[in-house]
């Protein structure tokens, strides 16, 4: 073989090997604090889950069968000048085929979230660093019922579907407008009190009765500081009778009474509202879609720091609904 | 020079005749086969033109006299005839060329009538079989295969004859085969086309700035034109390799028309899923039909064709979703010569593509993808006493896409969209001096109509080639492009074995891009040929995930933008003992959505194809192939964490939720796969025995057994290797 060969030869070689390189699919992990908290209005106590992103073994996640809580972290939630520490404590875990203990998590306890107020959640752990978060709780709502009569007698007035106006706080980026029929009914000589909640639909599909809910949607409707935000609210006429009829068909013998209609209006601040979304498919039934997106409110972690306030409207009824 | 400015076509064509018109056919003498981008010229002269893909041609207006005029095509005998130009009428001269061996091989164009249209445009690039030939067999022979080698092509992995051209995406490639367009033209996973390459004729792949008869695509345009069938004689052929067979018949039909049929059916999945070491249940069938009648006289010709594919992926294990494809196209193609300088070429044609996936329980759901189009479409051709060339057309297509799947909310969606596609085109093709010229318009009318501003409609095409020395000549191009359906699929897979078809919705823009491409080629010395290609690809529109999306009021997807550009080198050089070829591109491709600029998945930084072809002997070959690329992008995985739902804290507000791993993704597409190298090698050797010609192939893929990543997984973290060292053998049998 002549050197001319050889050299080339060895060329090749040279090439080849320097062009192998190793891989890893993973980019180093450096762990983040995972934080959820969703402050309510509803209760005196706010609860903050802090976790760490964690990196499993051969990159199976279900390898992993003890929870990683950080618990080293001072977890306050600050308002203007007020300052809250959180303690520890612990809360059940509904599902505990994966991981057997229940949940270390922060709470707050007396702690009252304002509605309008502007809340900071602050983490500092030794071993995950700092977070903060901030959220805007939405101010209470205004509600008016429209039509009452389309409450009382529903079957008088098909063409009329149950209809609010609600005033929204410009902290609102999401609501939920929930109906609820208190009744009671006396069985055995006891009797008994009820709430059943109103589907939003109700198709039929062959012999199957599909009940949809009402769900997160976004408002439509734009508030500032100076005016309020409106939206026009409705509970489909055929869904009511739909529950009415259901309550009917199954304690109408039993001296069923209607108490009363609970209209429930929760509103969400604009955290809460995108990572619930973006965490549920986007509450979108015409997506086609198939990634699977992030969000996160937490500057330099994961997860949310969101809130939201429930306001409530009742409306008597008449004990027997036609 | 008034003729040429002058909408000539427009006149009655007699009027302009100065001379008389030499015309005719050139073909096979064996088997009767049209023979495209022959050359016919005139001896003593400098007139001549070349046979278009009908094999027609038209020299025009040629001054009375005795004239010797001859044609050539490359792996043919010359063939001169002695004519005596006089009096009005037409003279038709159709050649029968008598094959030859070649003397020595080509990977690419050196026939001057292909070069004559590589002259013009700078991105083109034709195959014929025997091109085809001499790139070493991945299983077995394909066209994409050989495709892939050209510059400015990338393919993302070796079980995947998908291509993306300087940038573009996978889908934005027009396939057509005789003018039907093909949707989905590939094999098992796509590690073959569905295009066998004994019924392919020509191969035409434009790699940008394609000429204005071409629409609907954003990149480049595979134009593959299918034998008509021996006109003589029957043939068959059988051939088998590791994975599949196929029966080849043609001939004579005692109608007077021609038969050209192909089957080919996958035999075994075991070998290549024992090389890839994963299970691979691959089952898949082909049949191309054709019938064509001709007549001589009047250049024309007219047939009937049918292709079937179909492809099943049934995985027995429960955890992994099983998939099926089909592809049924029908057509009817005629061409012939009208009004003796109007050469007209139609086709209308019905094409079918489905694909679905049955999720079993593999995680991902249920979903189905069709598109069901049917379409008409026609192109004229002026030939003017000034040599120039006009060419009009127009193309009807009425699509109707179809998606159905189960989406992330778990409900089912059956996303329906039905559209019109309304084409027309111009083109002029000029010589002046130096300068060829070949530019025109292709108005998408349907767009300008329908889309909001319609920008994007009107799509000008020009390419320009200036001949600045002995052989060496400077080219430029540009064009306007749109598309209107695109393929859709998780942005965030590594692969995607199942891309759904839609049309861009309608409150978007439908995709455009804008190309440059300048150029210079030459020859260095007569055995070696260099061209030198930059191109800048403007994305004025893409269509890409909406990532700030958080409702069902926001839009999936948004309308984004785009750049590519690269450096391509191609260098030649054939000897009688060898041939190489080399190709090496540089290239960088940006997205830009919602604000956040990214590389997308196909992004190639370098990429080096070298071929050699050893000629050892007469009927000895020995073809070796290396390829080069740097690393695709990737996203890494940069951590786990467990995501709550909060699904049904309305109701019933407890915090106790465990939630689901989710996987954290760094920077999209930041990071970059190793480096992608591989040897095959081929060794054909052909034989007669008695009345059966035979070729007996060895081959090798990956010679040195190279670990190139194919995917990984990111749930269980297992790395899938492309092929590896897999040595195969064909045997080809032809009487």
């Amino acid at each position: 073989m002549n050197r001319q060969y050889r050299i080339l030869i060895l060329g090749v070689a040279t090439t080849l090997l320097a062009c192998t390189e190793s891989f890893d699919s993973k980019g180093g992990h450096e762990p983040q604090l995972v934080v959820y908290s969703v402050m309510t209005a509803q209760t005196d106590t706010q609860l903050v889950r802090v976790y760490s992103t964690y990196d499993p073994p051969a990159c199976n996640p279900l390898a992993v069968v003890v929870d990683n809580p950080v618990t080293d972290a001072q977890v306050t939630i600050s308002r203007g000048g007020q300052t809250y520490v959180l303690r520890d404590t612990l809360i059940t875990r509904i599902d505990k085929s994966r991981y057997t203990s229940d949940i270390r998590a922060f709470i707050g306890n007396p702690l009252s979230i304002q509605p309008g107020g502007a809340y900071t959640l602050n983490i500092n752990s030794l071993t995950r660093g700092t977070i903060t978060a901030s959220a805007t709780i939405p101010d209470k709502a205004l509600m008016v019922l429209v039509n009452p009569f389309a409450v009382d007698a529903p079957s008088l007035f098909t063409g009329q579907d149950i209809s609010l106006q609600v005033t929204l706080s410009r902290h609102t980026k999401g609501y939920l407008l929930r109906l609820y029929l208190v009744y009671e009914y006396t069985s055995g000589g006891i009797t008994y009190s009820k709430w059943s909640e109103v589907p939003s639909m109700v198709r039929t599909i062959g012999s199957e009765t599909i009940e949809s809910f009402p769900r997160l949607v976004r408002r439509t409707s734009t508030s500032t500081v100076t005016s309020a935000g409106r939206e026009s609210v409705s509970i489909p006429n055929q869904a009511y009778r739909h529950q009415i009829n259901k309550i009917k068909s199954q304690y109408g013998g039993l001296n069923l009474k209607f108490l009363s209609g609970i209209f429930i209006l929760t509103q969400v601040e604009t955290n809460f509202y995108n990572y619930y979304n973006v965490a549920n498919g986007f509450q979108d039934q015409f997506s086609i879609r198939t990634d699977e997106p992030d969000y996160s409110s937490i500057k330099g972690g994961v997860g949310v720091f969101g809130g939201m306030v429930n306001d409530t409207l009742v409306k008597t009824l008449p004990a027997f609904i036609n | 020079m008034l003729q040429r400015s002058l909408p000539i076509f427009l006149l009655p064509v007699s009027i302009l005749a100065q001379g008389v018109d030499i015309r005719g056919t050139v073909s096979d003498s064996s088997s009767g086969e049209k023979l495209p981008f022959a050359s016919v010229a005139i001896s003593a002269t400098t007139r001549g033109a070349s046979s278009n893909i009908n094999g027609f041609y038209l020299i025009a207006s040629v001054p009375p006299g005795v004239y010797d005029v001859s044609a050539s095509s490359i792996g043919y005998e010359r063939r001169t005839v002695r004519v005596n130009v006089s009096g009005r009428e037409p003279i038709v001269l159709n050649f029968k060329l008598a094959p030859k061996p070649v003397e020595f091989s080509e990977v690419v164009v050196t026939d001057r009538a292909k070069r004559e249209l590589t002259e013009i445009n700078t991105s083109v690039h034709v195959l014929e079989q025997r091109d085809i030939h001499m790139v070493p067999v991945t299983v077995q022979e394909d066209i994409f295969r050989a495709i892939q080698i050209l510059p400015g092509v990338v393919s993302t992995s070796d079980v995947n004859s998908h291509f993306y051209v300087r940038g573009g995406g996978g889908d934005q490639n027009l396939i057509l085969l005789d003018g039907m367009k093909i949707f989905n033209p590939y094999h098992a996973l796509g590690i073959f086309s569905i295009f066998d390459s004994d019924i392919i004729k020509t191969t035409e792949v434009y790699t940008g700035a394609f000429p204005p008869g071409y629409g609907g695509r954003l990149s480049s345009v595979v134009n593959l034109t299918t034998r008509d069938g021996r006109a003589t004689g029957f043939s068959g052929k059988g051939s088998i390799n590791f994975v599949s067979s196929k029966v080849l018949l043609e001939g004579p039909l005692s109608s007077g028309g021609r038969l050209l049929l192909n089957v080919r059916k996958s035999l075994f999945s075991r070998p290549l899923s024992r090389f890839l070491k994963k299970d691979v249940p691959i089952s898949f069938y082909d049949v191309f039909a054709k019938v064509t009648r001709e007549a001589e006289d009047s250049h024309s010709r007219y047939g009937f064709e049918g292709f079937y594919s179909g492809d099943d992926l049934n995985s027995e294990k429960a955890d992994e979703a099983d998939y099926s494809w089909r592809n049924r196209s029908t057509a009817f193609v005629a061409s012939g010569l009208i009004e003796n300088r109007v050469f007209v070429d139609a086709v209308g044609y019905q094409t079918f593509f489905e694909a679905r996936r049955n999720a079993k329980g593999s995680g991902l759901t249920d979903a189905l993808t069709s598109v069901s189009e049917v379409g008409v479409r026609a192109n004229a051709t002026l030939y003017t006493d000034s040599r120039d060339l006009y060419m009009f057309g127009f193309e009807f297509n009425f699509p109707n896409l179809q998606y159905n799947l189960k989406n992330n909310f778990g409900v089912p969606v059956n996303h329906e969209n039905s559209l019109v596609e309304t084409w027309a085109w111009l083109r002029y093709q000029s010589t002046m001096g130096s300068l060829q010229l070949d530019g025109g318009f292709h108005v998408d009318v349907g767009s300008l109509f329908t889309r909001p501003t319609g920008f994007e409609a009107v799509q000008p095409r020009l390419n320009l080639s200036y001949q600045i020395g002995d052989g060496w000549r400077l080219k430029g191009s540009f064009g306007r492009y749109n598309q209107n359906i695109i393929t859709v699929n998780n942005e965030d897979d590594v692969i995607s074995i199942f891309d759904a078809w839609i049309q861009v919705p309608e409150n978007l823009h439908s995709e455009q891009s804008d190309h440059y491409v300048a150029g210079l080629e030459g020859n260095l010395i007569p055995e070696l040929s260099l061209n030198l290609q930059s191109y800048y690809k403007k994305y004025g529109s893409l269509v890409s995930y909406n990532r700030d999306k958080v409702d069902a009021q926001d839009p999936d997807y948004i309308n984004s933008i785009g750049e590519a550009y690269g450096f391509e080198t191609l260098v030649r050089y054939g000897v009688p003992f060898i041939d190489i070829y080399m190709a090496y591109t540089i290239s960088w491709t940006t997205i830009t959505a919602s604000g956040f600029t990214y590389h997308p998945k196909y992004d190639r930084r370098h990429t080096l194809n070298a071929l050699t072809v050893f000629h050892l002997a007469d009927n000895l070959d020995l073809s070796l192939r290396w390829e080069v690329g740097s690393g695709f992008p990737y996203s890494q995985t940069v951590g786990y964490y467990d995501r709550l739902t909060f699904s049904d804290v309305f109701r019933n507000p407890q915090f106790g939720e465990t939630g689901n791993p989710f996987i954290r993704l760094g920077t999209k597409n930041s990071s970059r796969l190793p480096i992608y190298h591989r040897l095959d090698a081929s060794l054909n050797y052909r034989f007669s025995l008695g009345f059966i010609n035979g070729t007996l192939g060895a081959h090798i893929v990956n010679v040195y057994d190279q670990k190139n990543i194919f995917y990984f997984d990111r749930k269980t973290g297992q790395q899938i290797n492309m092929l590896p060292f897999f040595p195969s053998a064909t045997l080809s049998l032809e009487y």
